[in-house]
C-alpha cells in the first residue's frame, strides 16, 4: 500500500511570542517543527505500511528549501521517501491554492491513501485536507481517531465527533486526516537518523507537477489575510456566591433575564 | 604564607518578617526543602538584597546568638536548609542579579548573586542578555559587549546539574553535578571566585589561586593583628564524585574548601562561575540492551573507547524502564512521559558533543560499541534537535519523579514510609563489584528497587520501594551495609546530594571520628558560635 503524507513545517508554538505592540508573531529565533498534528499522520501511516507489510510511505510538503529539515525528521521516523514542492509561484498561497498545488503534485503519483494532520497549529484553518480531497474527486473522512481494517479497496475508520464516534467504511483510495488520539508517535532511532541525513529529498517545481501558474500561489489564492492579532482579554466574569444551589440558580436566572438571554 | 584576612564591612539594615502569622501563610514554604524536612516556625526571615544587607542579617543574628539556615532555591534533597533547630532563615532569593561577564586567560566567566537561578543563568546566556550588568568593570562591559556582538560565539555552565531551579549560590554550596559531570567534572572545578560573609558578618572576596593552605593549615588575620589557624585533618579522600563532608587536601586552594560546605562554614554574596563553548551540536542516544551484564560491559567499552568522548553515560535498569511504562500507562494521555517503544532489557544513555560534522562522524564507532554488546542502531533513540533533547531530558528525569509519585501513593496509606534513595560512587575498577553488591541485597532483602543515573562515574542510584515499614527497615539496614562496603572500595557514601541532615550517618561510615572530629573544628574555626546551618553535615 503506497500512502502519501502531506505536512507543514510551522513555528513552534511553545515558543511563539507575540509583539505587544505590533500584535504580530515574534518568529526570530523560534525553532520550525513539523505541524505536531502531522505528527501522528505520518506515525500511522508508516505503522499502517508495518500492519500490511508491504508498500511506500512519502511524505510531501510545500514551502521553502529549509523545510527539508523537517521532512528529513520525518524520514527519520519510518518514511521511506520524502518531497519537497518549491517554487516561488507556489509563495503567498492561500489553503485554496495550497490544497490545489498539493492535489496536482499527488495526481503525478502512485497511491492508495493520502493521510494528514487534522490541522495546521499556525493558521488553524482545518481546510488544507479536505481541499486536497475535493481538488482529487476523492472520499475523504476528518478527524479520524482510529483505522479499524485498510485494504487498497476499502478502509474502516472511527471518526472522532464531539459527541461520540463514527464508524465509517469508505472507498479507496481516499484522504484521511488524523486527530493526536489516534497514536503516539515513536521516537526516532539512531539508524533513522543517519538514514534520513543521508536521504535524498526530491524537490518539485510547479513545471515539475505541471501546475497553472495562474491557480497557485498568491494569483491562485481567493482569499488574503489582512490582519492577525490576539483576541481580547476575556473579563473575569462574576461568580454568584450564595448558601444554597437553588438560590444560586434564582439569581443566574434573574441576571439572564435582566440580560435578555432567558 | 598565605593569610586570609576578611574585612568588616558597612552592614546595611535588612528586610526581615518576625510576624508569624505572615511567616506561617506568605513564607510556608520557605520552612521546608524538597527532602520534604520542615520546621513548624522560625522566629524571622531575612530578605537581603545586597552584600551588605546579607551581613547585616548574619550580624544581627550574632548578636542575638541565634542560629539561621541560608534558604536559596531549595532543591536540595538532604535537608540542609530546611530551618531545624535553627532560629532564623536567611533567605538568598533577593540577590537575584547577573552581576558581571568577562573574560580573561583561562576563558569566559560570569559573576552572579546567589539567588540567580540555573534557568535564568542559561536563558540569559542563550538570548545574550547581557547589556545591564551592574557589578561589572568597564572591561567586563566590553567583554559582554563584544560576546552579545558575536553570533558564532554560545556559551554555557556545562556542569549540568538536574534542577534547572537551583540557584547558584546553593550549587557552590553544595557542589552541585549532573549527567555532564562525567566529561566537564563537578561544579568545584568550575568556580572561579566567592565573596564569602560569614557568620560575623565580615565578607571576603577570594578568586582561585590567591589564598591556598599550607599543608593542612590556613591562617586567618584578625583585625587585631593576631592569627588565627584553621588546621584540616588528614584525610584521604575517595577518588571519586564526592560531597560527602568538606573537600580537604594538602596545599589546597580557599574555595575548594568553601564550595561543598553546605552552607555551614559562610553564605555566598556572590559567585564567579566558569563558562566553556557550548558545543554546535548534541547527540544524545539511548541504547537498549539485553540486560544489566550488556550494559556493564557497554560503559566499561566506552570509557576505554578513544574515537569518541562522551559528555555523559547515564544508566537505567530494567525496573526502571518498567516503572515508567507502568506510570504512563497509569497517568494515561496526560502523562508527559514519552512512548517506550516495547523495549525489553536495560538502557545506557550516551551523549557525544562537537561540531556537526563530528557528531555525524561519532556514528561509526557509536555503531561498533554498540554492536559489541549485541546492540544495534535500531534499538535507540537517538535526539539531536533541541525539543527532543529536552523530551529526552524529560524521560531520564521521569524515573525519580514515578519512584516519588509510587512511594507518596504508599505513604499516603501507610505513615512513616518513605524510599531509600542511595547516592554511592565508587572508583572505575570497583564498578561490577558494586553492582554485585546491590543485586545481591536487593535479592536476599526481597525488595523492589529501580536503579538509574551516572554509572559513567560508577554513581548509580538505587532507589528502594518498600511496601511496608518492615521493609522499609530492611531497606536502611542494607543501605548502611552498602556504605560500609562503598568506603571499603575506595568510594563515597554522598557523590553529589551531600550530606545535609539526612546522611549524617552516613558520613559517620565515610570517616573515623577523628577525622569528623577534624572536620568539626574547622567549622568551629570559620563559626565559632555554630551559627549557620545547626545540625547540617558534621
Amino acid at each position: 500500500m503506497n500512502i502519501l503524507v502531506c505536512i507543514k513545517q510551522v513555528p513552534d508554538t511553545t515558543e511563539v511570542r507575540i509583539n505587544p505592540e505590533t500584535n504580530t508573531l515574534i518568529r526570530d529565533g523560534v525553532d520550525s517543527i513539523i505541524n505536531p498534528f502531522d505528527t501522528y499522520a505520518i506515525e500511522e501511516a508508516v505503522r499502517i505500511r508495518e500492519r500490511v507489510g508491504a508498500g511506500k510511505v512519502t511524505v510531501i510538503s510545500m514551502g521553502p528549501p529549509q523545510v527539508e529539515s523537517a521532512l528529513r525528521e520525518a524520514l527519520s521516523v519510518g518514511v521511506d521517501e520524502a518531497i519537497l514542492l518549491s517554487d516561488r509561484a507556489f509563495a503567498g498561497a492561500d489553503t485554496w491554492a495550497t490544497s490545489l498545488t498539493l492535489a496536482t503534485a499527488l495526481k503525478t503519483l502512485e497511491f492508495d491513501l493520502v493521510l494528514c494532520g487534522k490541522q495546521a497549529i499556525d493558521g488553524d484553518t482545518a481546510q488544507v485536507g479536505p481541499g486536497i480531497a475535493c481538488h482529487l474527486d476523492l472520499p475523504q473522512v476528518c478527524y479520524v481517531s482510529k483505522v479499524r481494517e485498510i485494504s487498497k479497496e476499502k478502509a474502516v475508520v472511527e471518526r472522532m465527533m464531539e459527541d461520540g464516534t463514527e464508524v465509517v467504511e469508505v472507498q479507496m483510495p481516499a484522504v484521511f486526516t488524523v486527530v493526536k488520539d489516534i497514536n503516539e508517535p515513536r521516537l526516532p532511532s539512531l539508524k533513522g537518523k543517519m538514514k534520513a541525513k543521508k536521504a535524498e529529498i526530491k524537490t518539485l517545481s510547479a513545471a515539475d507537477i505541471k501546475a497553472n501558474v495562474e491557480e497557485i500561489g498568491l494569483k491562485g489564492s481567493p482569499t488574503s489575510v489582512n490582519k492577525i492579532f490576539s483576541p481580547p482579554r476575556r473579563s473575569g466574569g462574576e461568580m454568584l456566591e450564595y448558601e444554597t444551589a437553588p438560590e444560586v440558580a434564582k439569581n443566574l436566572v434573574g441576571k439572564l433575564k435582566e440580560m435578555q438571554l432567558f | 604564607m598565605n593569610k586570609i584576612a576578611p574585612i568588616p564591612v558597612e552592614s546595611e539594615n535588612c528586610a526581615c518578617v518576625r510576624d508569624q502569622a505572615e511567616i506561617a501563610e506568605k513564607y510556608r514554604e520557605l520552612l521546608g526543602d524538597e527532602s520534604r524536612l520542615r520546621a513548624e516556625a522560625v522566629s524571622r526571615i531575612y530578605f537581603p538584597e545586597n552584600a551588605a544587607q546579607l551581613s547585616g542579617a548574619l550580624q544581627e543574628l550574632a548578636g542575638l546568638g541565634e542560629k539561621c539556615v541560608l534558604s536559596a532555591g531549595r532543591t536540595g534533597i538532604t535537608g540542609s536548609v530546611a530551618p531545624i533547630d535553627a532560629d532564623a532563615i536567611v533567605s538568598l532569593g533577593g540577590l537575584n542579579r547577573l552581576l558581571a561577564f568577562g573574560r580573561d586567560e583561562n576563558g569566559y566567566y560570569v559573576r552572579a548573586e546567589p539567588g540567580v537561578s540555573l534557568a535564568d543563568l542559561a536563558e540569559k546566556l542563550a538570548c545574550k542578555e547581557l547589556d545591564n550588568l551592574p557589578g561589572a568593570s568597564a572591561e567586563e562591559q566590553a567583554a559582554a559587549r563584544e560576546f552579545m556582538a558575536d553570533e558564532e560565539l554560545s556559551l554555557w555552565f556545562p556542569v549540568d546539574p538536574t534542577e534547572m531551579t537551583a540557584h547558584v549560590g546553593g550549587v557552590v554550596a553544595n557542589n552541585a553535578s549532573g549527567a555532564r559531570t562525567y566529561r566537564y567534572g563537578s561544579t568545584r572545578k568550575w568556580v572561579r571566585g566567592l565573596r564569602a560573609v560569614f557568620a560575623d558578618g565580615r565578607e571576603l572576596f577570594v578568586r582561585r589561586g590567591e589564598v591556598k593552605a599550607e599543608g593542612l593549615s590556613f591562617v586567618f588575620k584578625n583585625a587585631d593583628g593576631s592569627q588565627t589557624p584553621c588546621d584540616m585533618p588528614a584525610v584521604v579522600m575517595p577518588d571519586t564524585k564526592c560531597t560527602a563532608g568538606y573537600h580537604i587536601a594538602r596545599d589546597m586552594d580557599l574555595i575548594d574548601l568553601l564550595v561543598g560546605s553546605e552552607g555551614t562554614l559562610c553564605a555566598f554574596a556572590e559567585v564567579e562561575l566558569l563558562l566553556t563553548r557550548k558545543p554546535e551540536s548534541i547527540l544524545g542516544v539511548l541504547a537498549v540492551v539485553d540486560d544489566e551484564e550488556k550494559a556493564l560491559a557497554l560503559v566499561e567499552n566506552a570509557r576505554t573507547r578513544e574515537a569518541i568522548e562522551f559528555e555523559a553515560i547515564e544508566y537505567f535498569d530494567h525496573d526502571a524502564l518498567s516503572l515508567l511504562k507502568q506510570k504512563k500507562e497509569e497517568d494515561g494521555s496526560g502523562s508527559h512521559i514519552p512512548e517506550i517503544p516495547s523495549w525489553d532489557g536495560a538502557a545506557v544513555y550516551l551523549e557525544i558533543a562537537g561540531t556537526e560534522d563530528e557528531t555525524e562522524e561519532a556514528c561509526v564507532p557509536l555503531e561498533e560499541l554498540l554492536d559489541s554488546v549485541g546492540s544495534s542502531l535500531d534499538d535507540t533513540w537517538a535526539a539531536m534537535e533541541e525539543g527532543e533533547l529536552e523530551q529526552q531530558k524529560l524521560f531520564r528525569h521521569s524515573v525519580p519523579e514515578a519512584v516519588n509519585s509510587i512511594i507518596g501513593q504508599r505513604a499516603a496509606k501507610i505513615p512513616g514510609l518513605h524510599k531509600i534513595g542511595t547516592d554511592m560512587a565508587v572508583p572505575d575498577a570497583a564498578l561490577r563489584e558494586v553492582f554485585a553488591l546491590y543485586r545481591r541485597g536487593l535479592a536476599e532483602a526481597g525488595l523492589q528497587s529501580v536503579v538509574f543515573g551516572h554509572i559513567g562515574n560508577n554513581h548509580v542510584h538505587v532507589n528502594i520501594l518498600p511496601a511496608d515499614l518492615s521493609q522499609l527497615a530492611k531497606a536502611k539496614e542494607l543501605y548502611v551495609n552498602w556504605a560500609k562496603e562503598v568506603v571499603r572500595l575506595g568510594g563515597a557514601v554522598a557523590a553529589e546530594h551531600g550530606i545535609g541532615r539526612l546522611k549524617k550517618a552516613m558520613l559517620e561510615r565515610q570517616y573515623p571520628l577523628e577525622i569528623l572530629d577534624g572536620m568539626r573544628g574547622i567549622r568551629k574555626v570559620f563559626d565559632p558560635a555554630g551559627m549557620l546551618a545547626p545540625g547540617v553535615l558534621v
